[in-house]
C-alpha cells in the first residue's frame, strides 16, 4: 500500500471521541494531536468561504419578495399567526357536505320522496276505484284478529249497506259467512222443543194403557 | 445568531415587520446559500429565495426556540434541494435565454467574487468526492452549525446513522486531502 494506509488511518480515527470530532468540525484539531490540523484548518476555511452572504442585488430582490409575500398573506386574511394548538377547538369552517355533493343529495331526496308519493297516490286511486266498482275489499287486520281470538264474526257493514242499495251480484259471497252464527245457535233451539215434548208423550202413552185395563 | 431577541424577531416577522425579516435573512441566507452551492443546486441564489419564501408562508405553523428554527430552515432547504434535483433529472437543461443572461451576468463579477468562486469550486471538488449522505451531514454540521441530533432531524435519519456518516465523511475527506496534497 502507499504511504497512506487506510486501515491504520481509519483505526486512528475511530479512536477519536464524539467531542474530538466536534472539535474538528469546529476547525480545531483534537487536543494533543497535530495529525488533524490540516483537516481542521480546511474545514475552518471551508466554513468561512461557504457562508458568504449573497450579493447585494440578490439580497434586495429576496427581501423584496419576502416582504411582498408576507404582506400579501396578511392582506388576504390568510393569517400568518395561527393558534399554537387545536386544544381550544378545530378551526371554524362551513359544516356539511361540499356544495356540489349537497345539491346532488337534495335532488336525490326530492326524487325519491316524489316516487314514494306517486306510489301511495296510485294505491289509493286503485283502492278507491275498486270500492266504487263494488268489489269486496279484504277486511282490516282488526277484523281478522278478533275473528281468530274470539271466534266471533263481525258482520260486514259494507255488505248490509250493499243489500240496502240493492247491488245483486256481490251479495252472493257474503251471506254464507253471515249465516254461521245462526247455524251455531240452531241446535240449542232444537233441543228445547224435544225436552218439552217428552212428558207429554209419556203421559199420552200411559193414559191409553191405563184406559185399556 | 438571533440570540436573545429571537422571540421578538419571530413575533414581528409574523406580522410582516420588514426589519425582522431582514434580520432573519442576514442570519441564515449565507449558510443556506452555501449549503445549496456545495450540494450542486442549479441556481443556488434562486433556490435560496424560494427557501425563504417558504419560510414566510409556513412560519405561522412553526413552534420552537432558535435552534429549532435553524433546524427547520435547513430542513426546508434540504427538501427544496431534493425537489430541484428531481426536477432537473426529469427535465434536461436547455440553453435558453436564461442561461445566456446568467453568462452575461457572470462576466460582470468582480475579481474578489471570482476568487471566491474559485475557492468554493475547490472545496466543492473535495467534498464532492464523498458520498451524498456524507456531504449532507458534513455540510449541515459545518455550514448550518447544527448538532448531530439537529442534522438527524433535518435529514430524517437517526442520530447514530448521522454520527457514523460524519465519522466516515471526515475520514474520507482527510484521505482525499492527503492524496491530493490540498492546501487552501
Amino acid at each position: 500500500m502507499s504511504d497512506f494506509d487506510a486501515y491504520d488511518y481509519m483505526g486512528r480515527f475511530l479512536n477519536h471521541s464524539d467531542s474530538d470530532l466536534d472539535r474538528i468540525i469546529e476547525g480545531k484539531a483534537p487536543a494533543g494531536d497535530c495529525q488533524y490540523e490540516d483537516l481542521a484548518s480546511f474545514l475552518m476555511e471551508a466554513r468561512t468561504a461557504l457562508t458568504e452572504p449573497p450579493s447585494n442585488e440578490t439580497e434586495e430582490s429576496h427581501l423584496a419578495a419576502i416582504i411582498e409575500t408576507s404582506s400579501s398573506l396578511i392582506e388576504k386574511g390568510d393569517l400568518v399567526v395561527r393558534p399554537a394548538s387545536k386544544a381550544i377547538g378545530p378551526v371554524l369552517q362551513v359544516s356539511g357536505l361540499p356544495k356540489q355533493r349537497s345539491g346532488k343529495m337534495k335532488k336525490r331526496i326530492v326524487f325519491r320522496s316524489l316516487k314514494l308519493a306517486a306510489v301511495l297516490v296510485g294505491l289509493m286511486l286503485i283502492t278507491a276505484g275498486l270500492a266504487f266498482a263494488g268489489v269486496d275489499l279484504p277486511g282490516t287486520y282488526a277484523e281478522d284478529a278478533s275473528r281468530a281470538v274470539l271466534n266471533v264474526d263481525i258482520p260486514n257493514q259494507g255488505n248490509q249497506n250493499n243489500t240496502n242499495v240493492g247491488v245483486e251480484p256481490v251479495e252472493a259471497t257474503k251471506p254464507a259467512e253471515a249465516v254461521e252464527p245462526a247455524e251455531a245457535v240452531e241446535p240449542a233451539e232444537a233441543v228445547e222443543p224435544a225436552e218439552a215434548v217428552e212428558p207429554a208423550e209419556a203421559v199420552g202413552a200411559a193414559e191409553p194403557a191405563e184406559a185399556g185395563e | 445568531m438571533l440570540d436573545q431577541n429571537y422571540n421578538q424577531i419571530i413575533q414581528a416577522a409574523l406580522v410582516g415587520a420588514e426589519w425582522a425579516w431582514s434580520m432573519i435573512y442576514h442570519d441564515l441566507a449565507g449558510s443556506v446559500l452555501g449549503f445549496l452551492r456545495v450540494r450542486g443546486a442549479a441556481d443556488p441564489e434562486d433556490l435560496t429565495g424560494e427557501v425563504f419564501l417558504q419560510v414566510v408562508r409556513d412560519l405561522g405553523s412553526f413552534q420552537g426556540d432558535e435552534r429549532a428554527f435553524r433546524t427547520w430552515v435547513f430542513t426546508i432547504t434540504y427538501h427544496r434541494l431534493l425537489d430541484d434535483v428531481r426536477y432537473r433529472t426529469r427535465r434536461p437543461e436547455n440553453s435558453g435565454l436564461d442561461e445566456i443572461m446568467v453568462h452575461v451576468a457572470s462576466q460582470e463579477n468582480t475579481e474578489k467574487e471570482a476568487l471566491q468562486s474559485l475557492l468554493v469550486d475547490r472545496i466543492r471538488n473535495l467534498i464532492g468526492r464523498l458520498s451524498s449522505d456524507q456531504q449532507d451531514v458534513l455540510i449541515l454540521r459545518l455550514i448550518g452549525q447544527l448538532t448531530v441530533e439537529e442534522v438527524a432531524q433535518a435529514l430524517g435519519k437517526r442520530s447514530g446513522a448521522v454520527k457514523a456518516l460524519q465519522r466516515r465523511g471526515l475520514e474520507s475527506l482527510r484521505r482525499e486531502m492527503l492524496k491530493e496534497g490540498v492546501t487552501l
